[in-house]
C-alpha cells in the first residue's frame, strides 16, 4: 500500500516535472519566455482573436 | 523433374532479382539526373552563358532583359511574357449564359476528389500488403492481402474516372479561362510534360499492380509485387506535388518578377512559398480522406452483407480504414496550423483574409465539422467495444468523456464576433458577448481542439486493451503511470490555455507548440506504456468482428462525409483568398465573376458537389460489388487483427 503511494506520487511528480520541462523548453526554443507572466505580473489580456 | 522445378525457381528468382533491381533504378533516376541540374543553378548557368556570348559576338547579340524574381528577389533573364491585362470580354472570358467559376469549381473539386481518393488509397494498400507479407499467420497473411485487393479493386474504377475528370478540368480552363490558362502553360510547360508522362506511368504501374495481384502472389515475385506499390505511390505522390505546385503559384507566386515575366527557373516557380506546406497538408488530408471513403465502402458492404462472414469481414475492413484515416485525422489539425502559418509569413494580409476577415466565418463551420468528426470517431470507437467482452470495465467512462468532448466542442466552435443587427449589437454592449465571447480567441479554442484529441487517444487507448487483462508483474503501476500522464496532460494543456490570457500576443502564439507536444505525448508515451503493458495479457474474449451495431455504420457514412464536405469547404476557402487575382499581385481576374460569393452560396456548392461526388461513388462502389472476391475467414474461428485491433492473444 505505502508503495502504492510512493510510486503515485513519483509518477504524478514526474509527468508534473515532463510537462513543466516541455512547456519551458519549447518556449525557450522559439525565443520565447515561458516565465514572462512571473517576471513581469500578472495582467489580463485578450486572450487572442 | 525436380532438376527441371529446381532450375525455373532458379530462373525466376534471378527475374524477379532483376525486376526489382529495375524498378529501384527507375525509381532512383530522376534523382541521379535532377542532382546535376540543380547543383548548376539554372539562372547563373544562364547569365554567364549570355555574358559569355556578348563578349565573343559583341554587339550583334541583342541586350537581354534582367528580371527580379517577385518572391525569391534572384536576378534572371526574362525568358516569357508578361502576365495578360484582360478585361470582361468575350475574348478573355468565353461563356455560356452561366457563371463559368461555378463551372470550373464543380469540375476541380470532382477532379480532386477522385485524384485523392486514388492518390491515398494506393499508400495504404502498400502498408496493407506489406503487414499480410510479414505476418506469420498464414489465414491472417491472406486476410491482410485479400483486405489490400479489395482497397486497390475500389481504386481501380476511380482512377479512370479521375483521369476523365482531369481532361474535362483541362478543357474547362482552356475554353472558359484561355487567357489565364495560356499564361500559365507558359511558364509551367516543362512541369506539365513531366506531369503527363508520369500520369502514363503511374497508369502503366497501377494496371500491372492489380492484374498482376494473383499472378505476383508468391515468394520473391510478391516482393516485385510490393515494390511495384513503392513505385505507383512515388509516381502519385510526385503528380500530386506537381499539380499543388500550380495552384500555389496562383497564391504565393514565384519565378516570375512583379511583371509576371517568367525568369527562366522552374524550380522557383515550382518550390513557391506555400508549395510545401499545402503538400504536407494535402498528403495528410488524403489518407483521411481515402480512409473515409474505404470506411464508407466497407459500411455500405456490412450493411447489404447476406452472412455472417461477409459482415465480419466488412466490419474488418472498416475499422482499419477507419483506424488509417483517424490516425493521419491527429496530426492534420498540426499541418493546417503550419499551413497557415505560412500564409501569414507570406501575406499577412492574406492570413486576416482567411482566419480574421472574409472568410472567417467559413472556418467557424470548419471547426464545427472538425468537432462533429471527432465526436463521431470517438462514437465509432465506443460502439466498437461492443465487439468485446471485458468492455463494460471502461464503458463507465463514456459519460465522462462525452461530456468533456461536448464542452470543448462548444468552445471550439464559439465565434469570436456574431454578424448582428444595430439593435443587438447595442443590446449586448458590442460584437463580444460579455462572457461566451471569451471563449472564442485562439487561447481557448487551443486548449480545446489539444483535449478533444487527448480524448480520442485516450478512447483509443481504452479500445485496445478492453478485452484484456494485464498480466506483467508492473501492471499497477503501469495503470497509474497512464493516469498520470493523461491527467497532468489535460491539466497542462488546460493551464496553457488560461495562462494565454494572462500574456502579450506575441508570447502567447508560442503556447500553441508545448500544447501539441503534450497531446503527442500522451499520443506515443501512452501507446507505447499500454502496449508494453498488453504483451501476454490474458484474454477476457475473442473480438467478434460483425458483432457491432448498425449504428457504428451511419457514423462510418457520417465520417466519409463530413471529409468530403470538410474538403470541399478549406479546398473554396484556399482558393478563394486569392480574391480578385487569378495570380496574386500578379494577374488580375477581370471577369464578372471576381468577387467573394456569400457563405450560403458556397455551402450550397460544397453540398451540390459532395452530393454529386457521392451519387457517382455509389456507382464506383456498385462495381466494386460485382464478383467481390470473399475473405478467407475460417468458420468458427474469430479473426485477431494484430497490430491495428486488440488480439486475443
Amino acid at each position: 500500500m505505502a508503495k502504492d503511494v510512493m510510486m503515485t506520487i513519483v509518477l504524478f511528480a514526474a509527468s508534473i516535472a515532463y510537462f513543466t520541462f516541455i512547456n519551458w523548453w519549447l518556449m525557450d526554443f522559439q525565443g520565447l519566455d515561458y516565465w514572462y507572466m512571473f517576471r513581469s505580473g500578472a495582467e489580463l489580456s485578450s486572450g487572442g482573436h | 523433374m525436380k532438376r527441371l522445378f529446381e532450375g525455373r525457381m532458379r530462373n525466376k528468382q534471378l527475374l524477379s532479382w532483376l525486376a526489382v533491381g529495375v524498378l529501384v533504378g527507375a525509381l532512383l533516376l530522376p534523382l541521379v539526373i535532377s542532382i546535376p541540374l540543380l547543383a548548376e543553378e539554372f539562372e547563373d548557368a544562364a547569365l554567364e552563358q549570355a555574358a559569355f556570348a556578348e563578349e565573343t559576338l559583341g554587339e550583334d547579340v541583342p541586350a537581354q532583359e534582367i528580371g527580379y524574381d517577385v518572391h525569391y528577389g534572384d536576378e534572371g533573364i526574362v525568358q516569357g511574357p508578361p502576365a495578360p491585362v484582360t478585361s470582361d470580354n468575350e475574348n478573355d472570358y468565353p461563356r455560356y449564359n452561366f457563371e463559368s467559376r461555378v463551372i470550373i469549381w464543380v469540375a476541380n473539386q470532382q477532379h480532386l476528389y477522385y485524384g485523392s481518393f486514388v492518390l491515398a488509397v494506393p499508400i495504404f494498400v502498400m502498408i496493407i500488403e506489406f503487414i499480410g507479407m510479414v505476418t506469420k499467420d498464414r489465414a491472417m497473411a491472406q486476410k491482410y492481402d485479400t483486405l489490400a485487393y479489395d482497397f486497390i479493386k475500389i481504386s481501380i474504377t476511380a482512377y479512370s474516372i479521375t483521369a476523365i475528370l482531369g481532361g474535362v478540368l483541362v478543357f474547362t480552363f482552356m475554353i472558359l479561362y484561355p487567357a489565364f490558362w495560356t499564361y500559365m502553360t507558359k511558364i509551367f510547360h516543362p512541369a506539365m510534360h513531366i506531369y503527363v508522362l508520369l500520369f502514363l506511368a503511374e497508369s502503366g504501374t497501377l494496371y500491372i499492380y492489380y492484374y498482376g495481384w494473383d499472378a505476383m502472389r508468391e515468394g520473391l515475385l510478391k516482393w516485385v509485387h510490393l515494390s511495384m506499390a513503392v513505385f505507383l505511390n512515388v509516381f502519385g505522390t510526385v503528380l500530386m506535388m506537381l499539380a499543388n505546385s500550380w495552384a500555389t503559384f496562383m497564391m504565393s507566386p514565384a519565378g516570375v518578377d512583379a511583371e509576371g515575366q517568367y525568369l527562366g527557373n522552374i524550380w522557383l516557380a515550382v518550390h513557391n512559398h506555400l508549395w510545401n506546406p499545402v503538400n504536407i497538408h494535402r498528403i495528410l488530408g488524403n489518407m483521411v480522406f481515402g480512409g473515409g471513403i474505404v470506411a464508407a465502402y466497407a459500411a455500405y458492404r456490412f450493411l447489404s452483407a447476406k452472412n455472417d462472414e461477409e459482415r465480419a469481414h466488412y466490419d474488418w475492413m472498416g475499422y482499419v480504414a477507419m483506424f488509417i484515416a483517424v490516425a493521419f485525422l491527429i496530426p492534420l489539425p498540426f499541418a493546417g496550423y503550419y499551413l497557415m502559418r505560412e500564409v501569414y509569413a507570406y501575406r499577412q494580409q492574406m492570413g486576416i483574409t482567411l482566419m480574421g476577415g472574409l472568410l472567417a466565418w467559413l472556418f467557424i463551420i470548419q471547426a464545427v465539422l472538425i468537432g462533429a468528426l471527432f465526436l463521431t470517431t470517438n462514437y465509432y470507437l465506443w460502439q466498437g467495444m461492443e465487439r468485446m467482452r471485458g468492455a463494460e470495465r471502461y464503458q463507465k467512462y463514456i459519460k465522462y468523456m462525452t461530456f468533456v468532448l461536448i464542452v470543448c466542442f462548444l468552445v471550439w466552435l464559439t465565434p469570436h464576433t456574431m454578424v448582428m443587427t444595430p439593435t443587438e449589437l447595442k443590446e449586448m454592449g458590442g460584437q463580444q458577448h460579455p462572457v461566451v465571447g471569451n471563449y472564442g480567441v485562439m487561447s481557448a479554442k487551443n486548449g480545446a481542439v489539444n483535449i478533444i484529441i487527448t480524448t480520442t487517444v485516450l478512447s483509443f487507448l481504452l479500445y485496445q486493451r478492453c478485452n484484456k487483462i494485464p498480466t506483467v508483474p508492473w501492471a499497477r503501476y503501469g495503470n497509474i503511470a497512464l493516469w498520470a500522464l493523461f491527467s497532468v496532460a489535460f491539466v497542462n494543456i488546460i493551464w496553457l490555455a488560461i495562462y494565454g490570457y494572462y500574456i502579450p500576443a506575441n508570447v502567447r502564439v508560442g503556447l500553441s507548440v508545448p500544447q501539441v507536444v503534450s497531446t503527442l505525448s500522451c499520443l506515443f508515451i501512452g501507446m507505447t506504456i499500454n502496449l508494453f503493458m498488453m504483451r501476454g495479457a490474458k484474454p477476457t474474449g475473442p473480438v467478434e468482428w460483425g458483432k457491432i451495431s448498425v449504428r457504428s455504420q451511419y457514423a462510418l457514412f457520417m465520417l466519409a462525409t463530413s471529409f468530403t464536405w470538410m474538403m470541399g469547404l478549406m479546398g473554396y476557402i484556399r482558393s478563394s483568398v486569392r480574391l480578385h487575382w487569378h495570380v496574386n499581385e500578379i494577374m488580375r481576374d477581370n471577369s464578372p465573376w471576381a468577387f467573394t460569393h456569400t457563405i450560403g452560396f458556397a455551402a450550397n456548392m460544397i453540398s451540390f458537389n459532395v452530393l454529386f461526388f457521392w451519387v457517382t461513388l455509389l456507382f464506383v462502389f456498385w462495381l466494386g460489388s460485382l464478383g467481390t472476391k470473399k475473405a478467407v475467414v475460417e468458420k468458427g474461428r474469430a479473426a485477431p487483427v494484430a497490430a491495428l485491433a486488440p488480439s486475443t492473444n
